[in-house]
This record gives structure tokens, sequence and C-alpha cells, in this order.
């Protein structure tokens, strides 16, 4: 079930509340029976917020620079957060701006990839890595990382 | 999604064979699972069941000796191999493989920035290094050497490179900035090209021809070797860079524009890639389809009128840069200015001129001076769901040409429901026509409809004389067959190149329409 549920949300075959409520009922964050929204989802997915240590914020942040900030940083500039910013709402498009991630939800679409998102292959990010970066953004809403690490 | 096997090996067969590559690389770097896994090796864009382009296994080797084992078992089990370095290669595939059941020979961990050479302006990257890593790579060590990027930053040197890819700075044709190449054979033999033949050479990345026949070129868009380092050469950053823009009011001003800019850049006063680029692309990365238009098919007139006020767009768009000390970049200034208002109703834009917020603006901003950036992809932001493929036929530098170009394409593209997306790339002597098809992928109707475009875009385009520099997968054979000059001479030198360097047909086949004998179906 839950292998076919990926399969066609990767196929394209799903709207996109199908493909969030089959990541939602893969992730077990809503039931079998359920007809969630795509907000709902977003609202539902309550995370079990860890504190994270300082070590691993540094080492997630640096993740995310390597690995997403071209496509989610701050800025309609930059795809990601414009893709996120017209289904959710301004102010909303930057992932680490959001405090309703959690780490099942972030893999999900991290190896399925969703919309004009590819997926991330193990050989790029790999699940350790991978870990840790989703520990990362579901411990958000985070600093603006452009900032840290200006690339102009 | 289900598990596949390689074509031609059985179930037994192909878990000794995983087994094998795991004993090569270790467990960890051979991936089978189509849940986790294997789903990233999918082409995000396909207008064809993603079933025709599933891999059975992926194998990351980390080095040149994890490599020649692997290629040496998959002469073992004859099992073919598809090589991608670091996998972004969409619009045209992404690190999806021709076929189903091939084994994705991933070489994105072998990422090793091996040499940054600032006195002659190079870099040796292996197969792993994307035009961020190295940016960033250049900015940490204090370099003052330029990247010339792909326009999605993501890409990486080595494949772009292979691939025939161009970037927007003056070293923008990026086979012709390759000196020194290694790659390694189907048999394992490890071959340095040019300059890297002689043990010792001081000069593997400053003179591209060594002696003898230049063979550099046989592993660009092939399939007959892995390549595995290469040489690239870097711009130095020059004294001043000015970035212009300047918009042109009239659909039918492609015509002019091509005509003026063809004397500019064969007489190298526009150093860069120059790019003309049709109102909707401009539009697409900064505003979606539906803040304007919500009725199908092609956007009319009226409304692309709007577009062009509020973003303050031509119909057409050209970008260029100078460069060099201020007085040169003036001097060249007056020359393109006057030149190009002799069209009416040009207008002449500099950076000081355009919104700060000007999304479009501020990536070919960017892209001119080599800075990795995602923004393009934004294009696929247009509609809910978008993705792409690219049409990129080839062109003489003509207003004739440009017009008969985009009119071919525009026309079919609009009679199909789909809003013309496009622009032209001027190099040296020829024009990158790149249209960017842009579909929902979740509608599988809109997906076969781009696909039986694409197909008749590349007959039309052939009829009239235009071949396609590059393409998507499910094209390669289509295209192949475009080049057919005195009974496809070419394709069966490919062929005949092919069966000598890889006989056992394991890498790539069917890259660029060019199988292997045991593949090769109605072919001598």
């Amino acid at each position: 079930m839950k292998a076919r549920l990926i399969n066609e949300s990767i196929v394209g075959q799903r709207t996109l509340m199908s493909i969030l409520l089959s990541a939602a009922l893969a992730l077990g964050i809503v039931g079998a029976g359920g007809t969630a929204s795509a907000a709902d989802v977003a609202a539902t997915a309550d995370p079990v917020k860890v504190a994270p240590s300082p070590e691993m914020l540094a080492k997630g942040s640096a993740l995310f620079v390597k690995n997403c900030t071209m496509c989610h940083d701050r800025g309609m500039e930059h795809p990601g957060t414009a893709a996120l910013t017209y289904l959710y709402g301004k102010g909303k498009g930057a992932l680490e701006d959001r405090d309703n991630l959690t780490p099942d939800f972030v893999r999900f679409f991290v190896r399925n990839g969703r919309g004009l998102m590819p997926a991330f292959r193990v050989g790029e990010l790999n699940d350790s890595e991978l870990k840790v970066l989703a520990e990362y953004l579901s411990a958000g809403p985070h600093p603006a990382t452009s900032e840290k690490t200006s690339e102009k | 999604m289900e598990a596949v096997l390689p074509p031609g090996i059985k179930r037994e067969q192909f878990t000794a064979l995983v087994a094998d590559l795991q004993k090569v690389v270790g467990r960890e770097h051979v991936f089978t699972d189509t849940q986790w896994e294997l789903p990233a090796y999918n082409d995000a864009y396909l207008t064809t069941p993603a079933e025709l382009h599933q891999p059975s296994a992926a194998v990351a080797p980390a080095n040149l000796e994890e490599l020649r084992r692997v290629l040496e078992v998959a002469r073992h089990y004859n099992a073919p191999l598809w090589t991608v370095s670091t996998g972004k290669n969409f619009a045209y595939g992404g690190p999806a493989p021709r076929k189903a059941g091939y084994i994705v020979l991933d070489l994105k961990r072998m990422n090793r920035i091996l040499e940054v050479n600032e006195k002659h302006g190079y870099a040796v990257v292996e197969p792993g290094v994307s035009y961020m890593d190295l940016y960033r790579h250049l900015k940490k060590i204090g370099s003052k050497l330029w990247v010339d990027c792909a326009a999605p930053g993501w890409g990486g040197v080595l494949p772009n490179m292979t691939e025939h890819g161009v970037g927007y700075t003056p070293y923008g044709d990026h086979v012709t900035m390759q000196c020194g190449m290694e790659v390694m054979l189907a048999d394992g033999t490890l071959v340095q090209t040019g300059m890297g033949a002689m043990p010792g050479s001081q000069t593997s990345h400053l003179y591209k021809y060594g002696f003898g026949p230049s063979m550099d070129g046989l592993f660009t868009q092939s399939n007959f070797g892995v390549v595995t380092k290469v040489g690239m050469w870097l711009m130095p950053e020059p004294p001043g860079y000015r970035p212009y823009m300047i918009t042109f009011e009239k659909e039918s001003d492609l015509h002019a524009i091509t005509e003026v800019l063809r004397p500019l850049k064969v007489g190298m006063l526009i150093p860069a890639v120059a790019m003309t680029v049709e109102m909707l692309w401009e539009a697409a990365v900064q505003v979606t389809r539906r803040d304007y238009y919500t009725g199908k098919g092609p956007i009319p007139e009226s409304v692309r009128k709007k577009m062009r006020s509020d973003l303050k767009i031509g119909a057409w768009n050209f970008y260029g840069a100078l460069y060099g000390p201020p007085p040169m970049m003036d001097n060249t200034w007056e020359v393109v200015r006057d030149a190009f208002a002799s069209i009416p109703g040009a207008k002449f834009y500099f950076d000081e001129d355009r919104p700060k917020d000007d999304v479009a603006w501020q990536y070919r901003k960017k892209l001119g001076a080599g800075i990795p950036n995602m923004t393009e992809y934004n294009v696929m932001n247009w509609i809910p769901n978008g993705a792409h493929i690219d049409f990129s036929p080839i062109s003489p530098v003509t207003g004739v040409d440009a017009t008969k170009q985009y009119e071919l394409i525009r026309d079919r593209c609009n009679k199909a429901g789909f809003d013309y997306c496009g622009e032209f790339a001027v190099g040296w002597r020829d024009m990158h026509h790149i249209f960017c098809l842009t579909f929902d992928r979740n509608d599988p109707k809109e997906k076969a409809r781009a696909n039986k475009l694409f197909g008749e875009l590349v007959d039309a385009a052939a009829a009239a004389g235009y071949g396609e520099y590059r393409t998507h997968l499910d094209f390669m054979d289509r295209i192949a067959v475009t080049y057919n000059w005195n009974n496809s001479a070419l394709l069966r030198m490919h062929e005949k190149v092919k069966d000598v360097v890889d006989p056992a047909g394991i890498l790539s086949p069917g890259k660029m329409g060019i199988w292997p004998k045991s593949m090769r179906k109605g072919r001598a």
C-alpha cells in the first residue's frame, strides 16, 4: 500500500492534495479513512519537538545550505520558495520559516520529489545526512541562512 | 514502483550481480530499494510513463579503482550501465536511463576538485562536482577565477560540458573551454587525452590538441567511455562587468535583432553568449499564468500586452554584458547601443535602471558573471505542477532563420494548446533556439500532448533543415535518424566505434541513438 501510494505520487498521477494525503497516510499522519485537506495535513503534522543540540543545528544548517538553499532560500527568486508561496501564501514559502515540518515529512519529499522538485538520490545526500537535515528543518523556524552564508 | 531486471538477465543472476557490486563499493552504495532509493532515479519531467525508464539498480563508486571493478562486474554479466554524473540533466532525462532495467552508474560520489590553477586560469574536476560546488570552492580559497555555469546552477561542470551545454559568460561554450580529459574505457583502461598522454606533462590543461587525432570529442554526448576528469578553463574576473538589457516592442522585431546581433557577435563586441528572450520566459520566472489568465489555450495578445507593461519587458528582451576596463566598456557600449538603436522602440537598461526586485534581470545579471543560481526553474511555476522538456534546434544567425524557427514552433505549440516560451542563444556562428515546453506533470493527457508536439517539432525542424543539439531520452533515436546524410554514414561510423571500444555494449546503450550490436534493431 505504502509503496503504491508513493509510486503514484512519483509518476505524477495525482493532484497535489492527493500527494500530500498519500504522504500523510504513508507516514501515519492521518488515518487511512482520513479526508484531510492539504492545509489539514500541514496543520495535523504535529511535530514531536526534540531540543536540538547546537552541534546538530550547525550540521543541519550546513547541509541545508549545501543541498537546498539554491531553491529554498528566502526570496521569490528561489523556485522552491516561489512554488510553496504560490501554494501556501505569501511569507509561507521558505522552509526555514516553517514550524510544522516533521522528519518523516521532509524525508518523504526529499526522496520522492514533488511538483518541479526532483527527488534527491542517496548518492548525493545519504540517509544519515538526510536525517540531520530533516531534524534541522523540523526544529524550525530558523534565522535566515542566507544572511549567514551570503553568496552575493 | 515494481522492481525490474536488466534486459536479458534472470533474477538469480541479478542477485549475484548486486552482491558483486556490493563487494566493490559497499552495501550502502548499491541501490535497489524501490520505495526509498530508486524513485530518485526517475526523470521528474517525463512525458512518457516512468516504467519505460525504471532502473533495476544504481551503483555509486567513489573512485577510479571502484569504477574499474564496477565495469568488470558489468562485463561479466553483460549488464547495461547508464552513466550519470551529477544527475541533473533535467528536461533531457535527468538521472533516468534510456531503457527500463539498466543499472545507473552514478558518479556523484566522485566529486573532488583536483586542482585550481590561478596563474593559468583553469580547474580540474571529477564528474560529481556541481557549478555551485566549484563556485563555493573558488570563493573559499579566495580565487579570482569565474565559473561559467548553466542556468540551473546545480548542474555539473563535467557532464554539462560533455552534453555540449552552454553558459552565459565569454567562456560560455563549454566544449571549447575544456582542456584535458581522463576517460575510463569499458575494458577498464584509463586514458588521458591530449598533452596528458605524456608522462610528466606540464600542459595537460593548457593545450587542447596533443599529438595525433584529438579524441576528446568522441567522449561527449556518447557512450564510448566514462569520462572521469576534465580540465576546464576559467575566466579571470575582469576589471569591470556591466550587464545590459534591451527591450523590443514588436514580435516581428526578432528579425532585426538577429541581423543587428550577428556582426556584433562575429566581431566579438558581444563576448558572452547573447540571449534574445521571448516575453513569456521573462514573465514565467516571476509571475504565474493564473495571475493574468485563467482561460484555456495560449494567452491572448491583450493580456500579453498588460504583462509587458506590468513587468517592464518587451516582446523580445536582449541580454548582453560589457566586460573589461571601464574605458573599453564605454567605447564598446557606444557601438552596441547605436547598432540596436536602429530598431524603433528599443529601450536600454543597465542594473540601476531595473527594479531591485526584478527577478528576471537579477538572475540574468548573475549568470553573466557566472554566479550559479536556480531562478530559471521558476519557469515551471508558470502553471501548477509544471514540468518541462526542451526542444533545441540549431540555426544560422539570420533574421530569416530566427523568424522561421520561431513561427515553426510557436504555431504548432499554440495549436497544441501550449504557451510558447523560448529564447535564442547566439554562440560563435550558431544560434541555439531553446523552446521550453512546460506542461502539467499531473495531467496524463497534457503529457501525451506535449510528447506528441515534441515529435512533430522534430520532424518539422528536420524538414526545414534544422537539427537539434541535444535531446531528451525519449527522442534520441528519433533525432539521431534525422542526421542521415549518405545512408546514415555518421551513425554507422558511431556504431563501428561503439563495437570496437565497448564490444559487450555495457556503456549507456542507446545514448544519442548509438546502440551496441546486441541491441541494434534494423541496422546493419
